[in-house]
């Protein structure tokens, strides 16, 4: 193995995918060629770094999961010797080899295998996502959190009045867990919003309010965003999206207190 | 900073450095300002390249490197055969590296 012959197989072993012969070759020619090991030391650096960096291309995990065992079952199937499927090496055989593991898991999988292809390739990165997470981000960076620092609704409420021309809802949430830390005006594409400023367990949950005049249809209801959870819903004429570091599911539990606060100094979602 | 940013993304590049980042804590790396900046700057320059990049190449990073797919898998899902994933992935991992370098002896990557 030399230099031009070795070219992709840096890429296999670096996968774990060569068979033990094979990496044997290519790691000696590692060890005798410099410009080779560098190539595949630079290449392995790469790699690392991408995996560390939490780009977000990557399908949701119960999708992720449907896949490989799609996968699975159909390899595992193709090894069964059926007496209605052609003869190995068949023309036959070799044109179903491709479809078949479409065809014998069936359509869920199939499905599943294209949104999977949609979800990493097409992944439109939503501009508003984007902008929230910044927002969120900048908020703790800048040690920019908070405007009106108070645990009280009573407090926080008001003090949005005559700076925004809505009235966001900042229902009590202690009961469940999340801790009324403030809040600020903040902007998102250029228009003002009211940011809200939660936390649980040490994490810092930014719920930004805005009126529904720009188009939203860039948020999902949910989505990850440089390993961020964002969650967005309407609620009292305003969009609402809560973002921050904590599991998804907590966003979630404060939609839903959002909604339905509890009734003993919560704070109905009224209109502005 | 734009220099400090710069220097890390192409020292980053060398496995020393690597290895220097993966010693460092985790939950001390995600809380430092500085590098919740550096990482975010980062990311954003990395995200943009592999947009750049074909996307049959594009196709063959993502599948292997953000969801952990073997060839094999990645073979049945896109229907090609496990060499062109190999070199398709190959292919991929030299142009990201040259836009990278370019990119930083360019000093666009701030």
């Amino acid at each position: 193995m030399n230099c031009s012959t070795v070219g992709s197989w840096v890429d296999a072993l670096l996968d774990g995918e060569l068979d033990p012969k094979n990496a044997a070759e290519v790691e000696a020619h590692l060890e005798a060629c410099t410009a080779c090991k560098q190539q595949y030391e630079a290449k392995r650096a790469l790699s690392s770094n991408m995996r560390r960096l939490d780009l977000g291309y990557t399908a949701p995990e119960s999708l992720r999961r449907r896949i490989t065992a799609g996968l699975e079952v159909a390899q595992a199937d193709s090894l069964e010797p059926g007496s209605t499927r052609p003869r190995p090496g068949s023309a036959a055989a070799a044109q179903r080899g491709r479809a078949r593991w479409f065809v014998l898991a069936g359509w869920p999988v199939a499905l599943a295998a294209s949104a999977l292809l949609a979800s990493v390739l097409l992944q439109q990165r939503s501009q508003e996502a984007d902008e929230v997470v910044a927002a969120h981000v900048r908020s703790l960076l800048a040690d920019h959190l908070n405007d009106v620092v108070s645990s009280s609704h009573h407090t926080v409420k008001p003090w949005f009045a005559g700076k925004i021309n809505f009235a966001p809802p900042v229902p009590d949430l202690s009961s469940q867990g999340f801790e009324l830390v403030g809040g600020r005006l903040d902007y998102l594409e250029h228009q003002q919003v009211a940011a809200l400023v939660y936390r649980k367990h040490g994490h810092i949950i930014n719920v930004l309010a805005s009126l529904p005049g720009r188009d939203t249809a860039g948020l999902p209801q949910t989505a990850r965003v440089q390993g961020y959870a964002l969650r967005s819903w309407k609620q009292a004429g305003l969009n609402l999206v809560a973002v921050s570091d904590i599991d998804p599911v907590e966003l979630a539990n404060l939609e839903q207190g959002f909604e339905k606060p509890v009734a003993a100094g919560g704070e109905p979602p009224g209109n502005p | 900073m734009v220099q400090a940013g710069l220097q890390s993304l192409d020292a980053d590049l060398s496995a020393a450095d690597a290895n220097r980042v993966e010693d460092v804590d985790q939950t001390e790396m995600d809380l430092d300002p500085q590098r919740i900046l550096e990482r975010t700057v980062k990311r954003d320059a990395v995200r943009e390249m592999i947009e750049e990049l074909p996307v049959q190449f594009r196709e063959a990073l993502v599948l292997r490197e953000m969801n952990d797919l073997s060839y094999r898998e990645i073979a049945e899902l896109t229907g090609m055969p496990i060499g062109t994933v190999m070199s398709r992935l190959a292919r991929a991992r030299d142009l990201l590296r040259k836009m990278w370098l370019e990119r930083a002896s360019a000093g666009v990557l701030l």
